[in-house]
């Protein structure tokens, strides 16, 4: 923390010092979060570094070399430590670049699902009324479709593509975001702070950004952690039905789409992308976990 | 009463809504009439096009093309399939039985096993039973059902060679896809019956109960199971929606013969009205089983009849 924070008058909602070392502690006290971190950095580097660190290229098609097992050299002496897929391709080239196209779908989603249903989450709890009628009713007509299939139906429609993906994924995600905020601030606009900071005068826009905002971060980081992994699940779900990304770009769900068509005659095709998704939500799910006890044990009841 | 006349007029909105998202989305790319006709489109004339245009009725304003979308939707038109050559809402129709079926399947199953798990693991806390049902419990929420599916398939089908590996016909089709489909609300189920109970346990009635000096089984199912099982009655409506859009991926693997795998098929033939006939179908299905479940849950629980 800088000198001119600590001289700030500071707000209720400033982390104390004491609390980042608590965090720290607590981090590694747990195995869980500690190994599901390590896994998540691994990922993260994957993604960061994959025109480094593929050894092959993801999208060279070669037929001749198709459907060669794990371990394979060919004759200009590479090695295709995952074998190759049907085209020819590096199967573990692929998979680096495929964390790649997963991580920015499932981060660039939350981002936009995430903004929208804070302020619309914002907006609804804390002016009520017609805004708060109108939000929560589209909330439960988005909800009356199942997700995956509301995004298969518009990805139909207009074809695959990383980015009409991003966009559908991050449109279709704010409803969980807009509900547990608004449920927060529900509670807190009552409480005697809120309430001071309206008897001094205040502007409601005022009181909503600087007292209310700073206390539903905790909910919002739970739920960006659990909407992480769900998103990386829809995105090769997706991917997987052909209406994600495009078929050609190596994604998890289109390494495992490719893959089905080969069960029993190449199992290294759908193996190694289908761990690498579970392991990546299961690491996800459980630093999720982990944030959300220590934030706020409370959360557990409604997340 | 007042409750049930707000949960029905808050299902008409629902209606309504599902309505305006499916007729919309014939209007997302901005014209209809290129995703109708898809790739078909350069083959014909502009002339043949405008005609198309005007027949489909998509040079009209809005508001009358949707009227009119609705009143041919109430009487069952959804459009006609010029890949099957039959009318889109007979395509999904069709098809309705085999998804109803293994959804069903599905979701008893995983009742059945999460339930009793659950209990399992809550009366014995921080023991090897219950480290094991929260490791299954984590691995079905983790496992994508895509790659489960496969998973199955490569040990008991290409393996083992126990079970047909896609289709339909015996029981001995439903069981890897009832199996796939049923993994994540069995591990959801799971968690939640067991932070329950434990929750419950605490309470003071319970106490009172084991005080009386009855017995330890009957504390658990008559006191502390029977409470616990409301927030799990909540969670069956939202995961019935899960079922049925995790349907479209577990009959797309299976080749199990449901409107799931139909609409995946639609959407690589391009034909539109089957897309939508699809999702409204499903859409509906859910607003009106949740609809079912609320009623049902007034009717279990007196608070929510009395606080309206």
């Amino acid at each position: 923390m800088s000198a001119d924070a600590d001289l700030a008058p500071a707000p209720a909602t400033v982390a104390p010092k004491p609390r980042r070392s608590r965090l720290l502690k607590r981090f590694v006290g747990s195995k869980a979060a500690v190994v599901s971190a390590i896994v998540l950095a691994v990922v993260l580097i994957a993604a960061l570094g994959a025109p480094w660190l593929a050894p092959n290229d993801p999208f060279a098609i070669k037929l001749i070399q198709r459907l060669k097992p794990p371990g394979w050299v060919n004759s200009a002496g590479a090695t295709f430590w995952l074998g190759t897929d049907a085209l020819g391709r590096d199967v573990l080239s692929r998979l680096i670049y495929g964390a790649r196209v997963s991580l920015i779908v499932a981060v660039s989603a939350l981002a936009i699902s995430g903004v929208i249903g804070l302020l619309l989450g914002l907006v609804s709890g804390y002016f009520g009324g017609v805004v708060d009628d109108i939000v929560m009713r589209i909330a439960d007509i988005q909800l009356s479709f199942p997700t995956i299939l509301l995004a298969l139906a518009i990805m139909a429609v207009l074809g695959s593509g990383l980015d009409k993906l991003i966009l559908v994924l991050g449109l279709t995600g704010w409803v969980q975001y807009g509900r547990i905020v608004r449920g927060q601030v529900l509670a807190i606009k009552q409480e005697e702070f809120v309430l001071a900071a309206r008897a001094t005068g205040e502007r409601q826009w005022r009181i909503l950004f600087q007292h209310i905002l700073p206390n539903v971060w905790s909910p919002v980081i739970v739920v960006a952690s659990f909407t992480m992994a769900s998103n990386i699940v829809a995105e090769a779900s997706l991917s997987f039905l052909g209406v994600g990304v495009s078929p050609s770009v190596p994604s998890w769900g289109t390494m495992l789409a490719d893959g089905r068509q080969y069960i029993g005659i190449a199992e290294w095709l759908t193996i190694p992308a289908g761990l690498a998704i579970s392991l990546t939500v299961l690491s996800i799910n459980l630093l999720g976990d982990w944030l959300r006890d220590f934030l706020d044990p409370r959360l557990k009841n409604i997340l | 009463m007042r409750y049930v006349l707000r949960r029905l007029a808050q299902s008409v909105i629902v209606v309504f809504g599902v309505s305006i998202v499916a007729f919309g989305l014939l209007f997302l790319t901005g014209d209809p009439t290129e995703v109708i006709l898809g790739d078909g489109a350069d083959r014909m004339t502009v002339d043949q096009i405008q005609e198309f245009r005007a027949k489909m009725g998509f040079d009209r304003p809005w508001l009358v093309q949707y009227a009119s979308f609705v009143g041919k939707a109430l009487q069952g038109d959804f459009g006609y399939s010029f890949i099957r050559h039959q009318p889109a809402y007979e395509v999904i129709v069709d098809k309705l039985p085999a998804t109803i079926q293994l959804a069903a399947f599905a979701f008893v199953l995983s009742l059945v096993i999460s339930i009793p798990l659950g209990v399992l693991s809550a009366t014995r806390p921080n023991t090897t039973v219950d480290h094991a049902v929260t490791a299954l419990t984590l691995a079905g929420q983790s496992i994508p059902s895509f790659w489960l599916g496969i998973l199955l398939i490569l040990f008991f089908g290409v393996e083992l060679k126990w079970l047909p590996i896609s289709g339909s016909g015996t029981w001995k089709h439903l069981v890897m896809p009832g199996i796939t489909l049923a993994a994540f609300p069995m591990a959801r189920n799971m968690r939640l019956t067991r932070s329950s109970m434990l929750d419950f346990m605490q309470r003071d009635f319970v106490r009172t109960a084991r005080a009386k000096g009855i017995s330890e089984r009957r504390v658990v199912y008559a006191h502390v199971l029977r409470n616990s099982l409301l927030p799990i009655v909540t969670a069956v409506g939202l995961e019935l929606g899960f079922l049925l859009g995790g349907s479209v991926i577990v009959e797309t693997i299976f080749g199990w013969p449901g409107v799931g795998r139909e609409i995946v098929a639609a959407i690589g033939s391009k034909d539109f009205f089957v897309v939508q006939a699809g999702v409204i179908m499903l859409a509906l299905i859910f607003a009106g089983v949740n609809l079912l479940i609320d009623l049902v849950y007034v009717w279990v629980d007196p608070r929510i009849r009395l606080g309206g």
